[in-house]
């Protein structure tokens, strides 16, 4: 047999007469640990039992007593009496459930006499044990008790026997027919104004964008991140105009941490992206320009300083995608793949394709990204390179500003006549790199 | 599930989360992070969870977040006597509504029970469809949807003879 919290007394009674087996014993002793609340009753209980064995040892009962106490004068009691007792003391078994039922059924005045009964419980009748009163400890509903009936009945899962016992019962009693009009109230009205008048007034947050959309907008800062490599390898194969654009005092804390500054040449442009959307020195010669003297290579690389913060840690910046479904979510994943390593100014792979096992490379602005952002700036990835720094001065960008719920992105642009500038700021981490 | 049926579960069902949630934890903030967290699990599984099973996936997220919430918390209490009287000696309050009654009793049922009952009346689930929610089988949920309406009923009881 289980304990539970509708028979616990009479596990703890025997325990306390020394009738349980060792395992039982452990049995109660787990439920006592259990139910630390019942710790104090099953102490109480035993300290008292054993004052109680003390006090027995030197009093004797006589015959009589003894006679009293046979279990045949308890039975030949009235059974009315013997069956609300057994309730109360949660004795009964399914039969004598449904006789006491029965006999409440032919006789109301046995309501009151059960609720005098009730009374006589030195412990306080908890409404939780008078509800499980109702049941079997087995967790069944006792459908010979006419509460369950009338609930059965709220619920409308009665079957046919069961409604036309409940029937019976109503046809036959007062007491239950008044029940049954309280029963019936405790119906919930989902239609209660109360209930309705409760909504949820966030709904906007937690909308989600379509897929595309979604795309689009996680990948924005890296989008803003490609512009600014873009616009970084515009700036230094243009010369600086004559007019500076940007107040020097536009200044962005960058901590000391000096990265040998990257090595141009021929074979660092290894993907088409670059090809394409990076002009190298062959395609700008082809280009009529401005500026007809353009450095070599080697000749910026010594001009230029790169300064970044150190490694950012994984997951500083940047809701990511879930590599697992190739698709975008609120997951955050490990991979920075904004993330600039100091010695790589190239993409290494494109977001889209990364899988579980890649999610530590270090991708260094995605041309994927880079085309994003130029779709976002110009519709379309195919504007004409020649007239990019035309393109940005037409939409007025020296400066890039972007941000989402997780991290602000603002790429800039600093040009005086004694240097040029150009800053990355993402989150906490931030890049810069200048030209004297 | 395409995003633009997830949108509509956000539009048809958050509402009915945030109440049923709010009715258990009685905080407001709590019961919006639950179903901030809740809906962030169904986009999670938007590809898995069909816009048919959405809504019953709302519900068992959101009733086992919150359990495990409450568990954290250990904020169970249990239906006592003690807890009706206080009640009882405390409301002063003249009751208009039975439906406001209702509310106060089932705020005495246990978490299980009263989600239970909220479950039945509020959403219509079955007790099939109830017991696939708090992790109960049938029978479990129909002994604890009975026990719950015998506490309301006693508690209406107690209450029209207060007053």
């Amino acid at each position: 047999m289980l304990i539970t919290k509708d028979n616990y007394e009479i596990w703890f009674l025997d325990f306390a007469e020394g009738r349980l087996s060792d395992e039982q014993k452990e049995s109660v002793n787990a439920f006592v640990k259990n139910n630390p609340e019942l710790e104090q009753e099953f102490h109480q209980l035993l300290n008292h039992w054993e004052a109680l064995s003390l006090e027995s040892s030197d009093t004797t009962l006589n015959n009589d007593d003894k006679a009293g106490m046979r279990f045949d004068r308890i039975s030949s009691m009235q059974e009315t009496d013997r069956l609300l007792i057994g309730e109360l003391e949660g004795d009964l078994n399914l039969h004598e459930k449904a006789r006491l039922s029965e006999l409440i059924l032919a006789n109301g005045e046995l309501l009151a006499q059960r609720t005098r009964f009730q009374k006589t419980h030195l412990a306080p009748v908890t409404e939780k044990s008078k509800i499980f009163s109702y049941l079997t400890y087995s967790g069944h509903a006792d459908m010979n008790d006419p509460s369950m009936l009338l609930a059965g009945e709220v619920d409308d899962t009665l079957n046919h026997n069961e409604r036309l016992r409940l029937n019976q019962f109503l046809a036959s009693n007062d007491a239950w027919r008044e029940a049954r009009g309280y029963f019936a109230k405790t119906k919930l009205d989902p239609q209660w104004h109360g209930w309705l008048g409760v909504v949820y007034e966030e709904k906007s947050s937690l909308h989600q964008k379509t897929r595309a959309a979604g795309v689009i907008r996680l990948l924005f800062p890296v989008a803003a991140a490609a512009a600014s490599l873009t616009l970084l390898f515009w700036l230094f194969y243009h010369e600086p105009s004559q007019q500076p654009s940007v107040a020097e005092n536009h200044s962005i804390s960058i901590p000391e941490y000096h990265p040998a500054p990257p090595v141009f040449d021929q074979n660092m442009a290894s993907t088409e992206g670059q090809k394409q959307g990076m002009q190298n020195p062959s395609s700008v010669a082809n280009k009529p320009s401005p500026h007809q003297v353009q450095p070599s290579k080697q000749q910026i690389a010594a001009q230029i300083n790169d300064v970044q913060t150190p490694p950012v840690p994984k997951n500083e910046y940047f809701s990511s995608i879930e590599p697992q479904r190739a698709g975008f979510d609120h997951q955050e994943i490990l991979a920075p793949f904004t993330h600039l390593s100091p010695n790589m100014s190239v993409v290494l792979g494109k977001p889209i394709e990364r899988s579980v096992n890649e999610i530590n490379t270090y991708l260094s602005i995605p041309e994927y990204a880079a085309k994003e952002m130029k779709k976002t700036l110009w519709g379309s990835e195919d504007y004409p390179k020649q007239d990019f720094g035309l393109a940005l001065a037409q939409k007025g960008i020296n400066k890039v500003f972007a941000s989402n719920k997780r991290e602000e992105v603002v790429v800039e642009k600093i040009q005086t006549p004694q240097k040029r500038e150009f800053k990355l700021r993402i989150g906490r981490f931030e890049y810069s790199r200048v030209r004297k | 599930m395409t995003t633009a049926e997830y949108n509509q579960c956000v539009d048809e069902y958050s509402d009915r989360l945030y109440r049923f949630l709010l009715k258990n934890v009685k905080d407001k903030e709590k019961a919006k992070d639950l179903v901030q967290e809740t809906y962030t699990k169904l986009w999670q599984k938007v590809e898995e969870v069909s816009f048919e099973k959405a809504k019953s996936y709302l519900f068992t997220t959101g009733y086992h977040t919150m359990i495990d919430q409450m568990r954290r918390e250990s904020r169970f209490r249990d239906f006592s006597a003690e807890e009706i009287r206080n009640s009882l000696h405390h409301t002063s309050r003249q009751y208009s509504d039975l439906q406001e009654i209702l509310q106060e009793a089932l705020d005495k049922l246990p978490p299980v029970q009263k989600s239970a009952v909220m479950l039945r009346d509020y959403e219509g689930y079955s007790y099939e469809e109830i017991g696939k929610i708090v992790g109960l089988n049938e029978s479990q949920v129909k002994v604890y949807i009975y026990r719950a309406r015998i506490a309301l009923k006693d508690y209406i009881v107690k209450m029209e003879n207060v007053v």
